[in-house]
């Protein structure tokens, strides 16, 4: 479970400073699916980076299972992106020299996972995205929406707890859209995972348990 | 392993990049290695004319004083005052004043040695006997002039001749000589009438081993024929030193008799790091004598092989040393533009989990690998670049200018005429263990430095940072 408790995260940018985020307060349930949505430059990404631990909030506390990931160590955080949180990016962030298979494995490579087991897990989440028989190909072979499964299977392949997906859907065509965000619903519902999207797309926040909209670097819900 | 899958796409990938890295580093490994190989054939060709002058295995030579300046009107030894002139009966030859007529055909055989004053043969063993000394050998360096009289008078002829220490046959100038036919010197020979004739003086003075050849009047067995190194001036008759030192007087001619002595000593230090204490030891015992070290030696050789000497050490080394140091900063340059066009990757493995210094020794990994291959071709060019320069590089030529020992004295005043020798040695460039070590470790280290640059960055990327460049 998340708790945030007047968090804030402010960015200097030579004599400027940019308030990304500002006092948000918020709680996410275990296996909840949370849809932020917004326009460009109020916050989202910036929310999701300090959910994910890619950074810190400039003033606040944010919690995670009880544990404040503001005051954690480098160290520890880089454990915690390891093995509980998975992400899924607009641009899918494969690495392009690496097959399918390769590339969902590079997410098992910090926990030292065996080459056995990582075999048989990197199958497992393959097939869970219906990719099996493209795990030999490399990105630049494979469609938008099949990177993205790739990306899925990477994020997942872990078994991770929180899902932190920004604009899965952002570079995919309406079709494939609604095949990547069906292919989510079903692996939230299944695996109980707890589900963060951003989006700009009112048919993917829809889907959702619950939608906030980040304005100005607050969070508000509509009841 | 994944580390090496990762890095052989990443290479891959970037293949032209990881050639072009590692042909900058070659290029520079390889100008290293060549110029290495050629500093050390130059030096070969040098150490073979200083070795080839005073013998294998000699660390220090030393030479009896240059004789003094003939005094007018007086004796020039302590023996006999012996000259030949045209007296009213024609060519004569007079002794302490007495004159007597030679006949048409008369062949006056002087062996005599003009360059250095005698050296008491007792010296040998006192210096063989010094701490840092391993062993010592005295030697007559000599020369034997022989001048027919005849009414249609020809210049006179003259060979040189080394008396030597049979019993040490590892030092001194018949240390270099190898034989071609017959045998070598005996110890049964000490007393013997026997000569070692080299090679070409015997083909071109139609001499055999078998045959024999006059010294000092006297005719000496030739018991083989030894063929020498083209760079050492080598002497063209060895007979054993007793009977030099019974046969031959100071001077040109009617000088003392060298019973005893020596003129030249050849000395092997313990080590090379005590040349210089056996030098000072010496100096002591023979005050006036000139003792000769390879490092003085060389500093005297001049010519073609001491000027290609100066360029492989001073413009060799200096441009090996430009070309490497450009060809690293090639290589930084690139692999940190290779690891800006990365970032995208880099946030994204720490967003996954990846600790940074997993992804850095990723990064070097990539760059140590490119360091190995630009240390196999630049291995490669250097091999190449030695093959090039003994096919196409010409023989050097080193001189060296000593002294005659002997005194002119002319309307300007006294003068000592100096010899010199110029000798034609082959350059062999040839590539170490030492250098090949040192390249692989050069290329490796270059390619190293560009994944530390790299790698710098990559420390320092915040993943939050790294992934909103995505866009």
């Amino acid at each position: 479970m998340y708790e945030l408790t007047g968090v804030s995260k402010v960015y200097r940018t030579g004599s400027r400073t940019v308030s990304a985020l500002s006092d948000v307060d918020l709680t996410i349930a275990d296996g909840e699916w949370l849809a932020v949505r917004g326009r460009t430059g109020h916050g989202k990404s910036t929310l999701l980076n300090l959910l994910g631990g890619l950074d810190r909030p400039t003033s606040g506390q944010l919690k995670l299972d009880g544990r404040d990931l503001g005051r954690m160590r480098d160290a520890e955080l880089t454990r915690l992106r390891a093995t509980a949180i998975g992400f899924i990016f607009q641009t899918f962030n494969l690495v392009p020299t690496l097959s399918a298979a390769e590339n969902v494995a590079a997410a098992l490579v910090p926990s030292g996972t065996g080459h056995k087991e990582r075999g048989r897990r990197v199958a497992a989440a393959l097939d869970s995205v219906g990719l099996t028989d493209r795990s030999r190909h490399l990105p630049y072979q494979l469609s938008g929406g099949q990177q993205q499964r790739v990306a899925i299977a990477r994020a997942l392949v872990k078994e991770p707890s929180v899902l932190l997906a920004d604009e899965p859907t952002g570079n995919l065509d309406e079709e494939t859209r609604e095949e990547i965000i069906g292919l989510m619903e079903k692996l939230w519902r299944e695996r109980g995972l707890t589900l963060i999207l951003v989006s700009h797309d009112g048919a993917v926040v829809r889907r959702a348990q619950r939608v906030g909209v980040m304005s100005r670097g607050r969070i508000t819900f509509k009841t | 392993m994944f580390f090496f899958t990762y890095l052989a796409r990443e290479l891959r990938r970037r293949l032209r990049q990881a050639v072009f890295i590692a042909l900058g580093l070659a290029v520079g490994v390889g100008l290293v290695v060549t110029v290495t190989a050629a500093s050390a054939g130059v030096n070969n060709a040098q150490n073979g004319v200083l070795k080839g002058l005073y013998g294998v295995g000699t660390d220090v030579t030393v030479t009896g004083a240059a004789p003094s300046p003939p005094k007018s009107g007086g004796n020039a030894s302590s023996g006999d005052r012996t000259s030949i002139g045209i007296g009213p009966n024609g060519a004569e030859m007079c002794t302490n004043g007495k004159c007597h007529s030679l006949k048409n055909g008369y062949t006056i055989d002087n062996l005599g040695s003009q360059s250095y004053t005698p050296i008491a043969a007792s010296a040998v063993s006192k210096i063989a006997a010094l701490h840092d000394v391993t062993a010592a050998a005295g030697g007559l360096l000599l020369t034997d002039n022989q001048t027919t009289i005849s009414q249609n008078p020809s210049p006179p002829t003259s060979f040189t001749v080394d008396g030597t220490d049979i019993g040490n046959l590892k030092l001194g100038p018949v240390s270099n000589a190898a034989i071609t036919a017959g045998r070598t010197f005996e110890p049964s020979d000490a007393d013997k009438n026997v000569a070692l004739v080299d090679k070409n003086y015997a083909a071109s003075n139609g001499l055999k081993s078998g045959g024999t050849i006059t010294i000092a009047g006297v005719k000496f067995t030739i018991i083989g024929l030894v063929t020498q190194s083209e760079g050492t001036s080598p002497p063209n008759v060895y007979i054993p030193l007793a009977r030099a030192q019974a046969l031959a007087q100071q001077g040109l001619g009617g000088g003392s008799s060298l019973k005893g002595d020596v003129n030249t000593i050849y000395v092997t230090a313990a080590s090379a790091a005590d040349i210089s204490a056996v030098q000072s030891e010496i100096a002591k015992i023979l005050p006036s004598a000139t003792i000769t070290t390879p490092s003085s030696l060389a500093s005297q050789v001049t010519g073609s092989v001491s000027s290609a000497a100066k360029l492989a050490n001073d413009l060799g080394k200096w441009l090996s040393v430009l070309v490497l140091i450009a060809a690293f900063v090639v290589a930084v340059l690139l692999t940190m533009a290779a690891v800006s066009r990365r970032v995208r990757e880099f946030g994204t493995l720490k967003a996954l989990g990846w600790r940074g210094r997993r992804i850095i020794a990723q990064v070097m990994g990539e760059s140590a690998v490119v360091g190995v291959l630009g240390a196999a071709i630049g291995v490669g060019l250097g091999f190449a670049g030695a093959a090039i320069i003994n096919a196409i590089a010409p023989k050097l030529s080193a001189t060296l200018t000593q002294p005659t020992g002997l005194h002119v004295v002319g309307p300007g005043g006294s003068v000592n005429p100096t010899t010199s020798h110029t000798v034609s040695v082959p350059m062999s460039a040839a590539v170490s263990g030492t250098a090949i070590l040192a390249a692989v470790l050069l290329a490796v280290a270059g390619g190293l430095l560009a994944g530390i640059f790299g790698s710098w960055r990559i420390g320092k990327l915040r993943p939050a940072d790294a992934l909103s460049k995505v866009g």
